[in-house]
């Protein structure tokens, strides 16, 4: 790709972006939220039309406008937010743009679900053909997403960002996956945050820093240091506070029950007791009962059976920030003001203070290094990262007893991953410079980022099929929560002891 | 009350006045099935059942008059498809227009031709015939194998369109467009074409469904589509968006039409119309979720390429 230039509305989102990757290597792109990664490769995948620049392919000038024409060269991405259709079975969802070479209209069902099999027995990706992808978990749905590109059989492999909903084992598996398809000579383009996989895994390494190419090198020339430093301009990792005075209970759930639609369990029995001052930790896959905790601790939801203590003030991140969190055809003044209508200093009788509000946004957006043409820009238009930061910059400020957070780090770069734990201490009430008047919060961190949990919280459980298993947090070991997490994947029986860890809170 | 044969007329009679209800939820459910929802259905009945009886004066021809009865309704759904698909038009007031439009300008034209002379439209009427050997089996025949063309068109159809919906790819392209038209449009599929199709689709079989009205009657009388469009959403609905619950569901409005007819010629005191009320009540426990996960298309009604991008 060739000086690629891209502008939304007056904002550039990529300026004379040059991009070159070559078959059987594993090419990692990496920049912050807004940079201008997604796009590129929107682009290279023909879902965005560049205003200028072009592309070749084996040398070839290839002029890419629809995704049939980047699907014709060869080209496949499996996105961040999953294009699978929610109603339809996998199979559907596999056959929908693809007719496996069969001439007829009728779906080559049978013909699928061979290929289904090969493709098992050559790269151990399985996922049941028959079951709708609205049953199945966000993991589970990413699985969909590479069958699908994978039946393809693309030269280039795009992954946006796939790592960050899975827990370590499966980014083992996806990451020998693409070791697998560069071998066989294909080209693995894989846009991230994480630091520590891109050495781990690269050929190659492009930085993009707001819509320029800042950085090209190999992981044998750099380290994360200097990476993080290419990709923000400042080194991070600043010292967090790990523990701090823990206050009375501010949330308490007696085993809880939840069920879903059919009346099956979704929740059995789980006990929580959160304090001030302190961080719970919920590790596990997704879709092992993560949405119904959320929803029963943040008071969106009644729980099917137990009692339930929740405070009044209460923020919450909820994993679903397109669906749940914000109102994609607002602004983000207005999707901000959401969460400010019962505050009394943005309102006078009925009225919102609209103009309060706004110099309130602007602060925010400054602060939270929202990238944005202004405050008053359509939501929807927003890149992952900085929607996400719009929901934090909400519900942290309404989070004065409780914070529920899911995945809250989801399509964060490191800047703003850093600043979200920097305000979440300050919610524990850890943070130094204040003078300790302030009411401390308790904070429920529900994440599939099992490096995040270990790292902040005080408490962990593990959540798997529904019951909450406590962890002892000082001898539980990275590999072994991850097992517990995995648990009924594998159909194994745990072992406890073998770890040293005991079950139960 | 009645005799013992009366309940085989009665279901033949429910099942000859489910026909234009089935035909025109049929072409509906396609519709909706690609996001559009086309409450100006009742506007293509009434052009068909109009084209449908200019044709079959001209002619003479029942044939001919179903031909052109389709082309009426097709041409009346093109309209909506203008305001819909090419101006991006709101889908519940170009429906409401298409309706309103529809029902105005037939009559007017029935004015201008018809109403001048004071006489009755004598149109030539469809035959009921039976099928060999199926019609004569007992009860069953009777009731559904000597009925009119019409009728066996629509067995043909339920089949057809079932295979068509969950078998071949285009029903799968269809049903995604009306699910998710980005996913669709990723996949390469034209998002506008697929809908204008459907548009089409369920134009030409209220167009068909109206020229049944007129032939099955055997005249033109202005609004004779009374309402037929609007039941047929209903019916859609109440059959999932499935051809084949959907030709079951309009059975069930038939058979309410049937007894209403049946209690108004017996004479009886009970107030006829709470039957006509029945289907719909039904229609609304349907819609409440209580049978089955089937839900609507999620994109059905919502503008593309959608306004908010």
């Amino acid at each position: 790709m060739e000086r690629v230039s891209k502008n939304f509305g007056r904002k550039t989102a990529l300026n004379n972006v040059g991009f070159t990757s070559f078959p059987g290597e594993i090419h990692s792109l990496i920049g912050e939220n807004g940079a201008g990664k997604t796009t590129l490769m929107k682009v290279l995948s023909g879902l965005v039309v560049p205003d200028r620049g072009n592309i070749r392919f084996k040398g070839k000038e290839a002029s890419i406008l629809t995704p049939s024409d980047a699907r014709k060269e060869g080209v496949g991405m499996v996105h961040q937010e999953s294009l699978l259709i929610p109603a339809h079975t996998v199979l559907e969802n596999l056959c929908l743009g693809n007719r496996f070479g069969s001439k007829g209209n009728v779906l080559p069902y049978r013909k699928v679900r061979i290929k289904l099999e090969e493709l098992r027995d050559k790269t151990g990706l399985w996922m049941k053909e028959d079951k709708l992808i609205e049953d199945l978990s966000i993991g589970e749905r990413q699985k969909v997403g590479i069958l699908k590109l994978l039946l393809r059989d693309p030269e280039i492999l795009i992954f946006d960002e796939p790592t960050s909903i899975l827990a370590p084992q499966e980014v083992a598996d996806l990451m020998s996956l693409f070791r697998r398809l560069s071998r066989d000579g294909k080209t693995v383009i894989f846009i991230t945050h994480k630091l520590n996989e891109v050495i781990e895994i690269s050929d190659r390494i492009t930085v993009l820093k707001q819509g320029q190419v800042v950085c090209r090198t190999i992981p044998e020339e750099t380290d994360v240091k200097k990476l993080s430093k290419v990709m923000i301009g400042e080194e991070v990792g600043a010292n967090l506070a790990n523990s701090g005075p823990v206050g009375a209970t501010v949330a308490k759930l007696t085993s809880v029950k939840a069920l879903g639609v059919l009346g099956e369990k979704k929740l059995m029995d789980v006990n929580l007791v959160v304090r001030r001052g302190e961080m719970v930790g919920i590790a596990g896959v997704e879709g092992n009962g993560q949405k119904e905790l959320a929803e029963i601790l943040s008071g969106l939801r009644r729980p099917d059976g137990g009692t339930v203590q929740l405070p009044r003030e209460i923020g919450f991140i909820p994993d679903d920030r397109g669906g749940e969190a914000l109102i994609g055809s607002f602004g983000i003044s207005e999707n901000v003001a959401l969460g400010l209508v019962k505050d009394a200093r943005f309102r006078w009788g009925p009225a919102m203070l609209w103009g309060k509000i706004e110099h309130y946004v602007r602060e925010l957006i400054t602060r939270y290094g929202i990238i944005a043409t202004n405050h008053q820009q359509k939501v929807a238009e927003l890149s992952g990262g900085n929607q996400q930061k719009v929901v934090l910059a909400r519900e942290l400020k309404r989070s004065q007893d409780l914070l529920i957070a899911r995945n809250p780090t989801q399509g964060l770069d490191v800047k703003a991953t850093s600043f979200f734990y920097k305000q979440m201490m300050q919610l524990l009430g850890r943070d130094f410079q204040r003078d300790g008047t302030e009411q401390q919060a308790g904070i429920v961190l529900i994440s599939s980022d099992l490096e995040e949990i270990l790292m902040f919280a005080d408490e962990i459980y593990v959540l798997y099929n529904g019951g909450l298993l406590g962890v002892n947090k000082c001898k539980a070991s990275k590999e072994f929560i991850g097992r517990l997490m995995l648990a009924g994947e594998s159909g194994r029986v745990m072992s406890v002891k073998g770890d040293g860890c005991h079950e139960g809170p | 009350m009645f005799e013992s044969f009366s309940i085989v007329v009665f279901l033949g009679t429910a099942i000859r006045l489910a026909v234009p209800l089935v035909i025109a939820a049929l072409g509906e459910s396609i519709t909706e099935r690609s996001g559009v929802l086309n409450i100006g259905i009742e506007g293509s009945i009434i052009a068909g059942a109009l084209c449908a009886s200019l044709a079959a004066l001209e002619w003479s021809s029942i044939f001919l008059g179903m031909v052109f009865g389709a082309i009426g309704g097709g041409l009346v759904a093109m309209v909506f498809a203008v305001f819909v698909l090419g101006l991006n038009a709101d889908q519940i007031i170009a429906g409401t227009a298409t309706t309103m439009a529809g029902l105005g300008f037939t009559g007017a034209i029935y004015q201008a031709r018809f109403a001048a002379t004071g006489s009755v439209i004598t149109l030539p009427v469809l035959r009921s015939f039976e099928i060999p050997y199926l019609g004569e089996v007992p009860i069953l025949g009777p009731i559904f194998f000597q009925q009119s063309i019409t009728v066996y068109f629509v067995y043909l159809l339920v089949p057809t369109l079932w295979y068509f919906l969950f078998r071949t790819s285009w029903g799968l392209e269809l049903r995604s467009v009306g699910e998710d038209p980005a996913v669709a449009e990723e996949s390469g599929i034209s998002i506008l074409f697929v809908r204008f199709l459907a548009i089409m689709f369920g134009g030409l079989l209220a167009g068909l469904a109206g020229a049944h009205l007129a032939l099955d009657s055997g005249t033109f009388i202005e609004n004779m589509s009374g309402g037929r469009g609007f039941i047929a959403i209903a019916i859609v609905v109440l059959g999932r968006w499935n051809p084949v619950s959907i030709a079951g569901a309009a059975i069930f409005f038939g058979a309410a039409s049937a007894l209403q007819f049946l209690f108004q010629s017996s004479g009886s005191d009970l107030p006829f119309p709470l039957f006509l009320m029945l289907p719909y009540l039904l229609t609304l426990i349907a819609l409440s979720g209580w049978f089955g996960r089937t839900k609507a298309p999620r994109s059905l009604a919502l503008p593309w390429p959608s306004k908010s991008r």
